[in-house]
């Protein structure tokens, strides 16, 4: 089922399936079945109905007037069921979102300890984490600084792999639709968990509701997290005494693999951590990892199957 | 000093890069070679900063303990592991290969 969702999806999606929050959409051919209207009051709905539990196993003489009575007691029940689809859907995204919130505390951990070890501050670590406030991007600054790069070659790592918010921008200004200032203040909060969470709704209303849970969320405990682990990191010795070394090639292979959907994308990883691996001897530390990503470019000459 | 410049660069740009995907029409980014470049992007730095920080020492490539610690990293992740699952037990196993091998 996994593999047959990821088939061809990049980008938010296949982050959605990742983080788990897909599951709430009904599968085709799944023995479950989403019903959607819109409630009298205008509310929509969006809730998911077990068939064959409304539905007699072995069609029985006078089955269609058991079916058309349980069809009259369901349409009697919708009201009620309205409101605690309601209440059942914002308990989903708001267990979802704690959930998500609380995947990131192990990663702000390791981020916030490698982020010292690398010799930025404990207030440097924490302003990266508020005002960057996108993971990848601040793991690899700290990474490539931390290993000896230039500042230069950290902050473009940092950028091109900020690249992606842009996108995911474009599709949270198509869902959520804010305007004027609040633009700027759903542009901070633009990043994979929020995209993934607000994009697996198909109600726009729960959208921006699992968009600012789940930012509201991942933001308190990012920031936490990130400064506990800071102050831990400067207690902890060596790195590699501690395995903290090993923090962030695992980090960053949890953020790779819901990526890599199709073979051409797995593809394109090994070739540019290979091209990165050829280069670390004859070029600055930093830029290896530069020179692979431009294997980007010659991807695109490969048409997917 | 310099590190200040660099976290002041990286987050005013990332900001930028946030805040652009609101402003720029929706199909600039969001279709053909430029989203296929977007996409592409953060798969081939990562797969760079995962083998380089795992195998580089400077300009020069190692065997470290790290590498085991990786290894069982890529092995939960291929079982679905939770994050906290894959990270934890890759230090761990580094932190524990490190202590072995001395």
């Amino acid at each position: 089922m996994w593999a047959g969702r990821w088939a061809g999806r990049i980008g938010p999606q296949s982050l959605a399936a990742a983080l788990g929050v897909v599951g709430g959409r009904p599968d085709a051919g799944d023995s479950r079945r989403a019903s959607r209207g819109v409630h009298p009051s205008g509310v929509r709905l969006s809730f998911e109905l077990k068939v064959h539990d409304a539905r007699p196993a072995h069609p029985a003489p006078g089955a269609a007037d058991q079916t058309g009575m349980l069809r009259q007691a369901f349409v009697g029940k919708y009201h009620q069921m309205s409101v605690v689809a309601e209440i059942a859907a914002r308990r989903r995204i708001r267990n979802r979102a704690l959930a998500v919130g609380a995947s990131v505390v192990p990663f702000g951990l390791s981020f916030g300890a490698t982020s010292v070890e690398a010799h930025f501050s404990v207030v440097q670590t924490c302003l990266l984490s508020l005002v960057l406030f996108s993971g990848a991007s601040q793991f690899a600054l700290v990474s490539v600084v931390g290993a000896g790069g230039s500042v230069v070659s950290g902050v473009s790592t940092a950028l091109l792999l900020g690249v992606r918010n842009a996108l995911y921008a474009t599709r949270i200004a198509a869902t959520l639709k804010p305007r004027g200032w609040r633009r700027a203040v759903t542009a901070q909060f633009t990043i994979d968990e929020t995209t993934a969470m607000a994009i697996a709704e198909e109600d726009s209303g729960h959208a921006r509701e699992a968009f600012w849970v789940t930012a509201v969320a991942v933001f308190a405990l990012w920031n936490i997290a990130t400064l506990i682990g800071a102050l831990a990191g400067n207690a902890l010795g060596s790195p590699a005494v501690a395995g903290l070394d090993a923090a962030a090639p695992a980090a960053f292979t949890a953020l790779l693999a819901p990526r890599l959907t199709t073979w051409r994308l797995r593809a394109l990883a090994l070739s540019a951590a290979g091209l990165a691996l050829l280069c670390v001897s004859f070029v600055p530390v930093g830029a290896p990892i530069l020179i692979g990503a431009a294997t980007v470019f010659a991807m695109l000459s490969v048409r997917d199957r | 000093m310099s590190l200040l410049v660099a976290v002041v660069v990286a987050s005013a740009g990332c900001a930028a890069l946030k805040f652009a995907g609101f402003v720029v029409p929706a199909r600039a980014l969001d279709s053909g070679a430029a989203k296929r470049v977007v996409e592409a992007l953060p798969i081939a730095l990562l797969s760079g900063l995962i083998a380089v920080s795992t195998f580089g020492a400077g300009q020069h490539l190692t065997l470290a303990s790290r590498a085991a610690g990786l290894l069982v990293a890529v092995l939960l992740v291929m079982r679905r592991a939770p994050f906290l699952v894959v990270v934890v037990a890759a230090c761990a196993v580094a932190a524990a290969v490190h202590a072995v091998s001395g």
